[in-house]
């Protein structure tokens, strides 16, 4: 008892001895969940430039919903140079980051020198350096942006990735369906297909080269596959029924899709190289829309075998396949964020369809988008935006909700019905 | 009755078998008599014409010299042309006499009737001679037949017997294995009885031994009762020695102690009043020292008394000093902490999407005027976000211009300090 007592004793002695050399401590527990203020001041640059590069970043940067650009009307000042800026007065407008720059010709293109400065902590974070030809201007302003976002966030930027998407245009007979190419800010965009015959589910090869897609321009439904710089491709099946919903695994060498062939709708792996097809989904019910685990280890697919549509997912280890989602009577289109930890997908809640993200340590789910019209969400490769469709005016279009659900846009697309969207991987 | 049966039915197989075995035989003799007879009508006619027949030929001379020796010349010739010879010869001759012919031709009547006579008995002999050959031959082949039967007969009897003599051997083979199983058996039962007997012997035996063991354990314990009860008594009688001896021992210890005792009482009376005697001396001396000793400590406690007195007060006024400053120093610390968090907390942006339970601790390091001179991570979060927003945030809050307004000798306590950022606590 002494014995206990006496080690009690030291132990709050050394408590209060510990307390005594201990600072004061003060609790934070409140802050601003707001995005963070940055200035992007416009660049040097002349005059008759194509493109305004400042801008750009600004709105990639804008758009990820991380950042809450500063108005350029604010701007008191323009510093072009790191050794301009005067941290005092922009750390006034409580900006927290400020990005400056400039262009200058050189004998083959543009040279363009940015920096980034913590006007919080008074110093130089970034400074780059880029070189380019006219034509490559927005890509150097992705790429840059890029550069931004990562030294910020230690998140990898996905700007300088492309998005496919397919769009509808006339009426009734007159319907021209076409494969578009953009840049991830939806400009720069490039018809790689057209048809009278509707296009569907494009799938971005890993390498960023490739597109999988369904066309069903002989009349009924294929999967194909085409390069997407020289438009080469080809058709890779073409089985009674369904072919639908190609999905390419992370190597790149096998293709998942849902295939009818066999009955009703099942998931078929298909190996590129000879062709062959393996079945891994057997039952009575539609199984559908199946996606890869960046692991590569197992598959997200959509199967009303419990009545309504739910997501399953199927390991290619145990060969088994277990459910996923139970908030709610429709969970579908089923994509992993990349680092595995969270699934994307469409849940209808009493507000309609829309985009939602699914924990999967704890099966939480929570709806991203206001939207109520969602379809086909596509995760960015950086899992910090989803691109899915919508419904806005009687017409598809394109928008994007980071993966917290706190900022959203729409991409600026071509005129028509805009659907089906899909983010590609870094193309590096 | 029952004699009846067993002679009835062996009867009629009898009867029976003789059927299958005359049947035959006598059918063939009819017919072979019916044969002879037939034959002998038929060949009658034939006769006449062979005469070369030693026996017709014969015949004829025996007539020839019973009668006659004139017409043998003519009769001398072959048999097959006697009538015409003869009628030949006989024509001319009535010529030369009447009456020499009527004699001749009833000669040659008498001669005709002879022959034909002679034929007739010729031909009578030759039926019975067939006869008896006919009869001999049925006779014979009765005999034969006869002999067969009773040859397959015996052969058949002979069977029999073989068979019966088999039959008798084998009941004799069985009924001598029939014997030599019961042999066996007997001898198997003898075996057994023996053995039975051998066991029962041995159980007897073994009973016997049992029984003289137990007889003999018995023996044994009632020997070893008797031993024990000897030694009982022996062992009681000795006590009883012993306890004799004792209590003669004791008695005589007893006396010897009460004479002791006695002594004993007497000196102790003595010593007793000595140690009186002394006792009471020392009692007044005690009592002394102890009236002398309660004067002293009175008066020390009364000098203690004094002197806590007199620290206590001294006490109570350090106390009221330091509690004083105390509360100084904290409402000081206070107030300055209050600015702090809040305008740390104005300027922190909590970044996107961190998990409720992220926290990190940072110390930081002010001037004299309450400028941030470091801030450095002691607890990070594991999230670099995080833990460079909360820099951000304090960096953004500083400088904490209000040190300034804390007493001087407060000020040291608060240039360095912790700011723990935990947003879970509140959200």
């Amino acid at each position: 008892m002494s014995m206990f007592r006496k080690i009690g004793m030291f132990w709050v002695l050394c408590m209060l001895t510990s307390m005594a050399h201990a600072n004061l401590t003060i609790e934070i527990t409140r802050g601003n969940e707001r995005a963070l203020p940055i200035g992007v001041v416009p660049f040097e640059q002349a005059n008759n430039l194509p493109e305004d590069v400042a801008q750009i970043i600004q709105d990639d940067l804008e758009r990820s919903g991380y950042f809450d650009p500063l108005q350029r009307s604010a701007m008191f000042e323009q510093p072009t140079r790191a050794d301009e800026v005067a941290f005092g007065p922009w750390r006034s407008l409580d900006v927290r980051y400020l990005v400056v720059g400039n262009i200058e010709e050189i004998a083959d293109g543009y040279r363009i020198s940015s920096a980034l400065m913590d006007i919080s902590g008074q110093r130089q974070m970034l400074s780059e350096s880029v070189t380019t030809q006219g034509e490559g201007l927005r890509g150097a302003a992705h790429y840059l942006s890029d550069r931004i976002f990562e030294a910020i966030t230690d998140i990898r930027g996905a700007f300088s990735t492309r998005i496919a998407y397919v769009t509808a245009n006339g009426v009734g007979d007159n319907m021209q369906f076409a494969l578009h190419v953009a840049d991830s800010d939806g400009r720069n965009n490039q018809e790689i297909l057209s048809s009278d015959q509707p296009i569907l589910s494009p799938a971005w090869s890993p390498d960023g080269e490739k597109l999988a897609y369904v066309s069903f321009e002989s009349g009924r439904p294929s999967i194909y596959v085409q390069q997407v710089a020289s438009g080469q491709r080809v058709a890779l099946t073409s089985f009674d029924g369904i072919n639908s919903a190609p999905a390419w695994s992370p190597d790149g060498k096998r293709l998942a899709m849902s295939l009818s062939k066999d009955g009703q709708p099942e998931i078929y792996m298909m190996a590129l190289a000879d062709r062959s097809l393996t079945r891994i989904t057997n039952n009575s019910s539609i199984d559908t829309e199946p996606s890869w685990a960046p692991d590569g280890r197992s598959l997200l697919f959509t199967s009303d075998r419990s009545g309504g549509p739910q997501i399953y997912r199927y390991s290619l280890n145990s060969q088994s396949s277990k459910r996923l989602t139970y908030t709610g009577n429709y969970n579908a289109r089923g994509r992993f964020s990349p680092d595995g930890e969270d699934i994307f997908l469409i849940h209808r809640s009493s507000r309609g369809y829309q985009v939602a993200r699914q924990e999967l340590s704890s099966n939480r789910l929570v709806v991203l988008s206001d939207s109520t019209q969602d379809e086909s969400p596509s995760v960015a490769p950086n899992g910090s935006m989803v691109i899915f469709a919508t419904q806005q005016g009687g017409n598809g279009v394109l928008s994007a909700v980071s993966a917290d659900g706190r900022s959203s846009f729409r991409l600026p697309s071509p005129q028509g019905d805009v659907r089906e969207p899909a983010w590609s991987p870094f193309m590096d | 009755m029952t004699e009846g049966k067993p002679y009835n039915s062996p009867g009629n197989r009898q009867r029976s078998k003789s059927d299958v075995g005359y049947g035959w035989p006598l059918f063939l003799a009819v017919l072979l008599h019916l044969l002879i007879v037939g034959f002998s009508i038929i060949s009658l006619p034939s006769l006449k014409e062979t005469p070369e027949s030693s026996s017709i030929v014969q015949a004829t001379l025996v007539s020839t010299d019973t009668f006659t020796d004139q017409a043998q010349q003519p009769f001398e010739q072959p048999t097959t042309d006697v009538a015409e010879e003869s009628q030949e010869t006989t024509l001319p001759d009535p010529g030369p006499t009447e009456q020499a012919s009527a004699l001749a031709e009833e000669e040659a009547q008498r001669q005709r009737e002879a022959e034909e006579e002679a034929q007739r008995q010729r031909e009578a002999e030759e039926e019975a001679r067939r006869q008896r050959e006919a009869e001999e031959e049925a006779q014979r082949q009765e005999a034969e037949e006869e002999a067969r039967r009773q040859r397959e007969a015996e052969e058949e009897a002979r069977r029999q017997r073989e068979a019966e003599e088999e039959a008798r051997r084998q009941r004799e083979a069985e009924e001598e294995a029939r014997r030599q199983r019961e042999a066996e058996e007997e001898v198997q039962r003898q075996r057994e009885a023996e053995e039975e007997a051998r066991r029962q012997r041995e159980a007897e035996e073994e009973a016997q031994r049992q029984r003289e063991a137990e007889e003999e354990a018995q023996r044994q314990r009632e020997a070893e009762e008797e031993a024990r009860r000897q030694r009982e008594a022996e062992e009681e009688a000795q006590r009883q020695r012993e306890a004799e001896e004792e209590a003669q021992r004791q008695r005589e210890a007893e006396e010897e102690a009460q004479r002791q005792r006695e002594a004993e009482e007497e000196a102790r009376r003595q010593r007793e009043a000595e140690e009186e005697a002394r006792r009471q001396r020392e009692a007044e001396e005690e009592a002394q020292r102890q009236r002398e000793a309660e004067e002293e400590a009175r008066r020390q406690r009364e000098a203690e008394e004094e002197a806590r007195r007199l620290r206590e007060a001294e006490e109570a006024q350090r106390a009221a000093q330091a509690a004083a400053k105390a509360r100084q120093a904290e409402q000081a610390s206070n107030a300055f902490k209050s600015i702090v968090r809040n305008a740390v907390e104005q300027s922190w942006i909590i970044p996107q999407s961190v998990p409720d339970n992220m926290s990190a601790t940072l110390t930081v390091r002010l001037g004299p005027s309450g400028e941030v001179l470091a801030t450095t991570v002691v607890t990070s979060s594991g999230d670099g976000r995080f833990d460079r927003s909360a820099q951000q945030a304090v960096e953004q809050a500083a400088p904490f211009s209000e040190l300034r307004d804390v007493p001087a000798e407060f000020q040291r306590n608060l240039r360095q300090f912790n700011l723990r950022f935990a947003p879970g606590d509140i959200r």
